[in-house]
């Protein structure tokens, strides 16, 4: 018989997963001014299902979940008020946003950097785009990329070998290779 | 797995900390969940506050007690006091009883509701 889990302490949570919730809640697309509704909507509900957690999924991959919940009901509300105020006809969750919208990230940052990591990162499919992210931003492993988006270890790994060579060859055709003559790159 | 292109590397390190939280975004969701009634203070061990409470000096409940004490017969002096001029004032004979000097119109306690001279006048023309 496995060992109990020890309860999760709300404190601990929050101090070790805050900015992890942050970024993900941003480069899912949510603009900077709403951030802090979010994060504060992702919090509630980890102190409401506190004691549900069982230990099953990493900490972050629970997280995740409500992450990408909140993050979904909020576009919503926004996507309901703008079509009032436009009179356009609304769409549905984060899905349709994903598939018509690369990452959010040029949008929200300035930064040249994030500029071309957009500009690569939208040639993928929204699957490859997220497993990608999760593994090299987050630093998440295979098997807590597995749990977040329903799906086995291995189709994780094939995902992200993909992911990473597309986007190696995307970013090297778009922006050159420093490591080859006539780069471009910095 | 291939290595990524050493702008992309660089891509994603800027990416992280330009979307990483500020301390003070932190400072501030956390100071928005706890008044959104979030316990966010260390959590406390109950044992510890029962005995926290338990190891109170015992000056500090002398005092409560006392206070408490004095504040009960403050209220019962002001209640009784208030009660025997009722009493006084109910009771045919005694003092108040009569009371000359109780409103009994409008005019005598709202005194610019009593016709002035002028609009006396006033009235007797019309």
């Amino acid at each position: 018989m496995p060992p109990p889990i020890p309860p999760l302490q709300f404190d601990a949570v929050y101090r070790e997963h805050f900015a992890f919730v942050w970024r993900t809640a941003r480069y899912l697309g949510v603009p900077r001014g709403e951030l802090e509704d979010v994060a504060q909507d992702v919090f509630l509900t980890v102190q409401r299902k506190l004691s549900d957690y069982d230990g099953r999924v990493s900490v972050k991959s629970w997280l995740y979940g409500f992450v990408r919940r909140v993050v979904a009901d909020h576009r919503r509300r926004y996507r309901r008020k703008e079509s009032k105020l436009r009179g356009a006809p609304e769409e549905q969750g984060l899905d349709a946003y994903e598939s018509t919208q690369p990452t959010p990230l040029a949008t929200l940052e300035s930064s040249e950097a994030l500029v071309r990591l957009d500009r690569v990162l939208a040639l993928l499919t929204a699957e490859k785009r997220e497993t990608f992210l999760l593994a090299e931003l987050e630093e998440m492993t295979a098997a807590e990329i597995g749990e977040v988006m329903s799906a086995n270890v291995n189709t994780v790994y094939t995902r992200l070998r993909a992911a990473r060579e597309e986007i190696s060859v995307h970013y090297t055709k778009m922006f050159g290779n420093p490591n080859t003559p006539g780069g471009r790159d910095e | 797995m291939s290595e990524l292109p050493r702008g992309l590397q660089n891509a994603l390190g800027a990416a992280r900390r330009e979307l990483s939280p500020s301390d003070t975004d932190r400072a501030r969701v956390w100071q928005r969940l706890a008044e959104a009634g979030v316990q966010t203070g260390e959590p406390v061990e109950l044992g510890a506050r029962v005995r926290a409470i338990g190891d109170a000096p015992a000056k500090r409940g002398g005092t409560v007690v006392y206070l408490a004490a004095a504040s009960v017969a403050i209220a019962a002096g002001v209640l009784g006091y208030v009660a025997t001029k009722s009493w006084q004032g109910t009771e045919p004979g005694r003092a108040g009883a009569s009371r000359p000097n109780a409103p009994t119109s409008l005019a005598s306690v709202v005194p610019s509701a009593a016709p002035s001279a002028n609009e006396a006048k006033d009235a007797g023309h019309d």
